[in-house]
């Protein structure tokens, strides 16, 4: 679970826009993430809201979607999603937390550390959630 | 919003050179130049960095040694810290397990990797570059627009390394990239002019002349490196981190990022 550095740079993110647009503040944000991250969205909102105390981004709404993992094998055609398969491969050590599977830190990783369930093949194409974006922002100037 | 590309150059922001180990061709010894640089400035004190960002080819974790891996805190993922320098690759994170990855992947993994490292503030990174002008080499270029670099192209002297490399030069000129310089690897395996003839039709300098090591070997395996080398190749290193200290083109490139 690396919500917190990810909430930290969604949070520097946000406030370049709002330097870069002239805004007072955001009073809300959606924060799109991929299942392949692995990520706790309540810890994410969390330390979203802490890291933004103090900034133009304090007091936001801030929602945070998890975006299912479509997962397609070009070698058989198949279509899975991440509850079909194990996740192969190493664990990185998280201070405080226990080990937590590559994948979820480096979802680009998937055809490395995937498998086609019906084919057992590594080529595979991430359709969805393998990735995190700010997906909407409301800024307010007053 | 691109968070991940924002928080690549966020991160990359904070490191005062960026030193891009090239190559035309596999096999003619970048990571053994890329290592050794990076030890080499580290052991002049300076905070120094190693990316190995070769996907497929990953050798520094090799040159570096193994113990120890990666661990994730509050900043992202710490590099290891080996002989002075802070590294992080696919090696230190995967071991032996092969990475399967279409172009659209590894320029997105390579971005990820540059956005979740926690380098901190360094005064050089050496990014040991796969071989060719393929995704890694273009996200690279694009992710540091406006930062100070400098390319370094190693070389033998075949025949079959020679026009490739000759490419990436072209490449790289035309992307308006500044050369440090070339260097010449495993000198006196190949009796060919092909590297001056790169350096007068290029009008690039030869920084240095690396000998061929048979010492290498060894050196590596016995997880040692970069001790057992010989006094050739230890001072070719030095002469090569002396270049690339003292390079005039970082004048120009930090001009040019204000």
């Amino acid at each position: 679970m690396h919500e917190w550095s990810l909430a930290e740079a969604v949070v520097r993110a946000v406030l370049a826009l709002i330097e870069q647009r002239g805004a007072s503040r955001a009073s809300e944000l959606e924060v799109v993430y991929g299942e392949l991250m692995g990520l706790d969205p309540d810890l994410m909102a969390e330390a979203i809201r802490e890291l933004s105390v103090g900034s133009p981004l304090e007091g936001a709404e801030v929602k945070i979607v998890e975006e299912p993992a479509r997962i397609r094998c070009r070698s058989c055609g198949s279509e899975f999603s991440l509850s079909s398969v194990d996740i192969d491969g190493p664990k990185i050590l998280e201070e405080g937390h226990g080990r937590e599977n590559l994948l979820h830190f480096l979802p680009d990783l998937a055809p490395a550390l995937l498998r086609c369930p019906r084919c057992g093949s590594s080529d595979l194409e991430v359709d969805s959630g393998g990735s995190l974006r700010i997906s909407r922002v409301v800024l307010e100037w007053s | 919003m691109e968070l991940m590309t924002f928080e690549a150059r966020r991160k990359l922001s904070l490191i005062n050179r960026v030193v891009l180990v090239t190559a035309g061709k596999g096999g003619v010894g970048k990571s053994v130049v890329a290592a050794s640089l990076a030890i080499e400035l580290a052991s002049r004190g300076m905070s120094v960095g190693l990316l190995d960002a070769d996907v497929h080819g990953f050798a520094s974790h090799l040159l570096l040694g193994r113990e120890g891996a990666p661990v994730a805190g509050k900043r992202g993922l710490s590099p290891i810290s080996r002989r002075g320098v802070r590294a992080m690759g696919l090696g230190f994170l995967m071991g032996d397990l092969p990475a399967p990855l279409r172009g659209g992947y590894k320029s997105s993994l390579l971005e990820s990797l540059l956005a979740m490292t926690d380098w901190g503030p360094l005064d050089y990174l050496i990014v040991d570059t796969p071989p060719g002008t393929g995704d890694e080499i273009l996200t690279l270029i694009s992710l540091l627009r406006g930062r100070p670099r400098g390319f370094i192209v190693v070389a033998t002297s075949s025949a079959l390394s020679v026009p490739v490399v000759g490419r990436l030069i072209e490449f790289l000129r035309r992307e308006g990239e500044g050369l440090i310089g070339l260097v010449e690897n495993m000198t006196g395996l190949f009796t060919s002019r092909g590297i001056e003839e790169l350096s007068e039709r290029y009008s690039l300098r030869v920084l240095v002349r690396i000998p061929f090591d048979p010492r290498l070997e060894e050196s590596v395996t016995s997880g040692k490196f970069p001790e057992g080398l010989s006094e050739e190749f230890s001072s070719s290193i030095s002469r090569l981190a002396n270049e690339v200290s003292s390079w005039e083109g970082w004048e120009v490139v930090s001009r040019r990022s204000r």
